[in-house]
């Protein structure tokens, strides 16, 4: 076991920032805490790495089976980089680095020579071996990122913590530095748990994706899981664009508006529609189905799910046809297809078709499912 | 496009480019005769009420010869002063140094109740006359206070002794170091001391390694201009001091000279002297602010 925290809960005021949240993290594993801005993701990693105290009655924090929370924050052996890298601006790279094996008691510190073959391995790996003497000002924002990562990695810490690493980069480093970071984590297998609200980031980068929301943890899965079997409307919601519509189950079939039918894939609450008890009854439901789950096509398909819909618009810029329609109800959805498809069925604005679901996701609309929908939307 | 061709292109715009900023900058800055006013008479205020003056100072100190000026300075009465006002100004330097780092550090890196009281209450010493600064340690001090006759008890003189004119400079000149930090200590935030803290650092480590060079220019500059208005405070000195020879200080010791007997260059000779801080006072600022400026760009 690399990190466990039990029943963490953190207040600010009246904001309860976490809410009862307890979660296992394998050692050596890379693990994505995602969410939206206030989910309370980065108040988690700072109560692992002791930069917060979690709230009166809250569970332990264990790294490695240890018991580390009555431990300061500098007794924890946690590396963490900081969301603006917060290195010291007047030290050079070379003395950043350096720092963490520098203020230790004289009798565990290493000798200067020991100290400087250290930092330039150091160096070496984060590819800025001749930068040694610069200061964080000379540097880009990838290069500080590095630096921050290496003064981190300096003190052999058991575990990694990262809060955004990559949030003040630009998109072409951004893309970059995660491979170079997948890549590292890959060579040193060092437990570590990075924030993002970048759901690309979290499920190309992470082993496992814990997706958050209003101070408790969603789902925690692999990307896979948590992208392709979202066990909440938010966990759907958030990642991934979607459609979502109100309606009703009964006997195996859906309704939306006017129209009712199947689908061939379709999920009840993360389980399997047909095992399903409450679609017996006509239940007030959220239908979601992501954009690229529709089949287009000029005619009704029977027995199946079929929403007409009139294109009001076509995004023909990239990889894919992205097709905004709007249903005889009146409601809004997107469709994606491919762009030999669109010249296929010519779709234009003003043409009408119907849109029939591969896969459909379904949730109850019991209270609290239905709040965490109103916050997605 | 080759670079050649481009490069054409760009020379044969170059003077329509050149033509289309003037006419940019005409529409932007005002007429010419305007400006050379504004700025003619901006000179002509600074030359009239600050150069002048400094000219005077200086010539008048002068006027009877190097020996006169000389014989001045090393006076015994002047280098008495001299000396007071020294260890006025190295008390309040030294003292708000520390205590400026102190509340700088409180108000800038944290939260707390009564913070905007603090604020409001370390610029009193700016807002209130010396005048009355000096008053106030007067009734203080004095036989008719507790505090007063408490100390007068114990023998401990404070009034009319040299506690006396360094408590008085070191409220007068209060603001200027805890002023110059608190902006930086703010903008400057907490991350990197945290920083420190999880990488293993003590806080006496996070002190001296991490906080303090990054506020060590407005540090200096803090401390010169609390130098400079040190040595130079009059008003609640000459409150505290109580016209007592041993207790002036080189202000007050100009004063004396200008009105009692001495209309030469005596009293311009030790105002001289004090000119001469003042500008070495400017330059040493000068070339903070420059420092400054740079290490804010990094």
């Amino acid at each position: 076991m690399g990190i466990e925290v039990q029943n963490i809960t953190k207040s600010f005021g009246s904001f309860k920032a976490l809410d009862d949240v307890s979660v296992r993290i394998d050692a050596g594993e890379l693990v994505a805490l995602l969410g939206p801005s206030g989910s309370g993701k980065t108040t988690l990693l700072r109560i692992i790495a002791g930069l917060e105290t979690p709230d009166a009655g809250s569970g332990p924090v264990l790294f490695h089976g240890a018991q580390v929370d009555k431990k300061k924050v500098g007794e924890r052996g946690v590396g963490f980089v900081f969301q603006h890298y917060a290195l010291f601006r007047q030290m050079t790279v070379f003395d950043n680095i350096a720092f963490g094996l520098t203020v230790k008691p004289r009798r565990s510190r290493l000798s200067k020579t020991q100290i400087r073959e250290k930092v330039e391995s150091l160096l070496h790996m984060i590819q800025l071996d001749n930068l040694a003497g610069r200061y964080p000002s000379q540097l880009s924002g990838g290069q500080r990122q590095r630096v921050a990562l290496a003064r981190a990695l300096a003190v052999e810490p058991q575990i990694l913590l990262l809060d955004e690493p990559f949030g003040a980069l630009d998109a072409k480093v951004r893309v970059e530095l995660r491979a170079w970071l997948r890549r590292l984590h890959n060579e040193i297998h060092l437990t570590s748990v990075f924030v993002t609200h970048d759901q690309d980031e979290a499920l190309e980068l992470a082993d496992r994706v814990a997706v958050m929301n209003r101070g408790k943890i969603e789902q925690f899965g692999t990307p896979d899981e948590v992208f392709h079997s979202p066990q909440t409307p938010f966990v759907m919601n958030f990642l991934g664009q979607v459609n979502q519509f109100r309606g009703r189950l009964a006997q195996g079939r859906v309704q939306i508006g006017d129209c009712e039918g199947a689908a061939p894939e379709m999920e009840f609450e993360g389980q399997n529609f047909a095992k399903c008890r409450a679609c017996e009854a006509r239940t007030a439901a959220t239908i979601f189905i992501r954009p690229h789950d529709f089949e287009i096509s000029s005619q009704r398909r029977e027995g199946r799910l079929s929403i007409p819909a009139t294109v009001t618009r076509i995004h023909s810029a990239g990889n894919f046809a992205r097709v905004e329609m709007v249903t005889d109800a009146g409601e809004t959805l997107t469709a994606e297809t491919t762009h030999s498809e669109r010249d296929e069925l010519q779709l234009a604005p003003g043409g009408r078709f119907y849109m029939t679901p591969r896969s459909i996701r379904v949730f109850a609309d019991d209270s609290a499912n239905a709040a965490n929908v109103e916050l997605a939307e | 496009m080759t670079s050649e061709t481009s490069k054409n292109y760009r020379s044969a715009n170059a003077a329509e480019y050149k033509a289309h900023f003037h006419a940019v900058q005409r529409a932007t800055t005002e007429p010419v005769w305007a400006r050379s006013l504004l700025i003619g008479a901006t000179f002509a205020f600074l030359t009239f009420f600050l150069l002048l003056p400094l000219i005077c100072v200086f010539y008048e100190a002068l006027a009877d010869g190097l020996s006169v000026f000389w014989r001045a300075l090393v006076d015994k009465d002047t280098m008495r002063a001299m000396k007071m006002t020294l260890i006025a100004a190295f008390f309040s330097v030294f003292l708000n140094v520390i205590f400026g780092l102190a509340a700088a550090w409180c108000i800038g890196k944290f939260q707390f109740w009564g913070k905007g009281f603090l604020i409001s209450l370390i610029d009193l010493p700016f807002a209130i006359s010396p005048v009355i600064a000096g008053l106030l340690f007067l009734f203080l001090f004095c036989s008719y206070s507790s505090l007063g006759r408490w100390l007068m008890e114990h023998n401990i003189r404070v009034i009319f002794a040299t506690p006396g004119v360094v408590i008085a400079t070191i409220f007068v000149t209060f603001p200027f170091v805890v002023r110059e930090l608190i902006p930086v200590m703010e903008a400057q935030g907490t991350e990197e001391e945290q920083a420190a803290r999880v990488l293993g650092a003590n806080g006496w480590q996070i002190f001296t390694r991490v906080t303090l060079p990054n506020v060590k220019w407005a540090l200096l500059y803090g401390a010169i201009l609390c130098n400079a208005r040190a040595m130079g405070e009059f008003g609640a000195v000459s409150v505290v001091a109580g016209k007592v020879a041993k207790t002036n200080t080189a202000p007050l010791h100009i004063e004396d000279l200008q009105q009692s007997y001495a209309k030469g260059a005596e009293p311009f000779a030790v105002a001289s002297l004090l000119a001469a801080a003042a500008i070495l006072t400017l330059v040493a600022k000068a070339v903070l602010e420059w420092k400054m400026s740079r290490s804010d760009e990094e």
